[in-house]
């Protein structure tokens, strides 16, 4: 849509516009599954040209806005040994 | 001396939280590569706003409808954007503002009424904290430098985006006429702040 992606959520029955940095970690999240922060930003590290940590900060600051616009859901720690 | 440790899995470590694509969320909207369009170094703060569609509102809002008696122009206007306010507060003195930071994504061509770094006040309590509503401010702060912060429990206000995609200001309407979209009594209805008129 133009320079923005459009996104609608059944689950709160809303659509939201989205940049490309949204998108990009929706689309991380969709490869994997399931991600934290770290993955999501270590995946973005070549695309984006940043250093993991600036993109950590910036991908931990979106998952509030994401979940609430019902576009990701939090999902319990997994356990795995090493 | 015998040594213990926690028993814990390596992953609590670093997996603070995980999170899922929203399993209702259709995959036609991130299927396409986003990652191939973001600039190298200029990963900015990632944006979802809320598109509202003013046909559902009018049909649903009783406000609304009775105002079919008395119709208020928009001049073209056809989507409201919702975006979050940010709160100053110096003791019962509160402003609370629109950033540009949250609408620069929404920005055409054409630009936005913000600025880069620009604020715009839409509500006040008391005298406002030295802040006025309808101005907009150049990174705006308290005298000790106190900066705004989201509000909390979060609210919201929308902004006005015109036929062109241009963000005009923040929709009120204090009479009829004016290039606003709502009547003052439906936008307190909405649970608005003061309304005032941008245009």
């Amino acid at each position: 849509m133009g320079h923005l992606w459009a996104a609608f959520s059944p689950a709160t029955g809303e659509t939201v516009l989205l940049n490309d940095e949204s998108a990009s970690i929706l689309e991380v999240l969709e490869e994997k599954g399931v991600a934290d922060t770290a993955e999501i930003s270590a995946s973005l590290v070549v695309d984006s040209g940043l250093d993991v940590d600036a993109l950590a900060a910036i991908v931990e600051s979106a998952w509030p806005r994401l979940a609430e616009a019902g576009l990701v859901r939090e999902q319990p720690i997994r356990h795995a040994i090493a | 001396m015998a040594r213990c440790d926690i028993d814990r899995s390596p992953a609590e470590f670093y997996r603070t939280k995980e999170y899922a694509v929203n399993e209702d969320m259709t995959n036609e909207t991130v299927n396409s590569n986003a990652r191939r369009r973001l600039v190298r170094g200029a990963f900015a703060a990632p944006a979802a706003l809320t598109l509202y569609s003013g046909s559902v509102a009018a049909a649903s809002v009783s406000c609304i409808a009775k105002q079919l008696t008395n119709p208020i122009t928009t001049n073209g206007d056809t989507t409201l954007v919702r975006v979050p306010l940010y709160r100053l507060a110096n003791g019962a003195n509160t402003a609370t503002f629109v950033r540009q930071a949250d609408i620069a994504s929404l920005m055409p061509p054409g630009g936005s009424y913000l600025a880069t770094g620009q604020a715009q006040c839409v509500g006040i309590t008391g005298t406002g904290a030295g802040f006025s509503v309808g101005t907009i401010y150049t990174s705006p702060a308290l005298p000790n430098g106190t900066m705004p912060a989201i509000t909390s429990p979060i609210q919201y206000v929308a902004v006005r985006v015109s036929a062109t995609g241009k963000i005009e200001g923040v929709i009120s309407v204090p009479s009829a006429g004016a290039n606003t979209a709502l009547h003052t009594s439906c936008w307190t209805s909405f649970g608005g702040l003061v309304p005032f008129n941008t245009a």
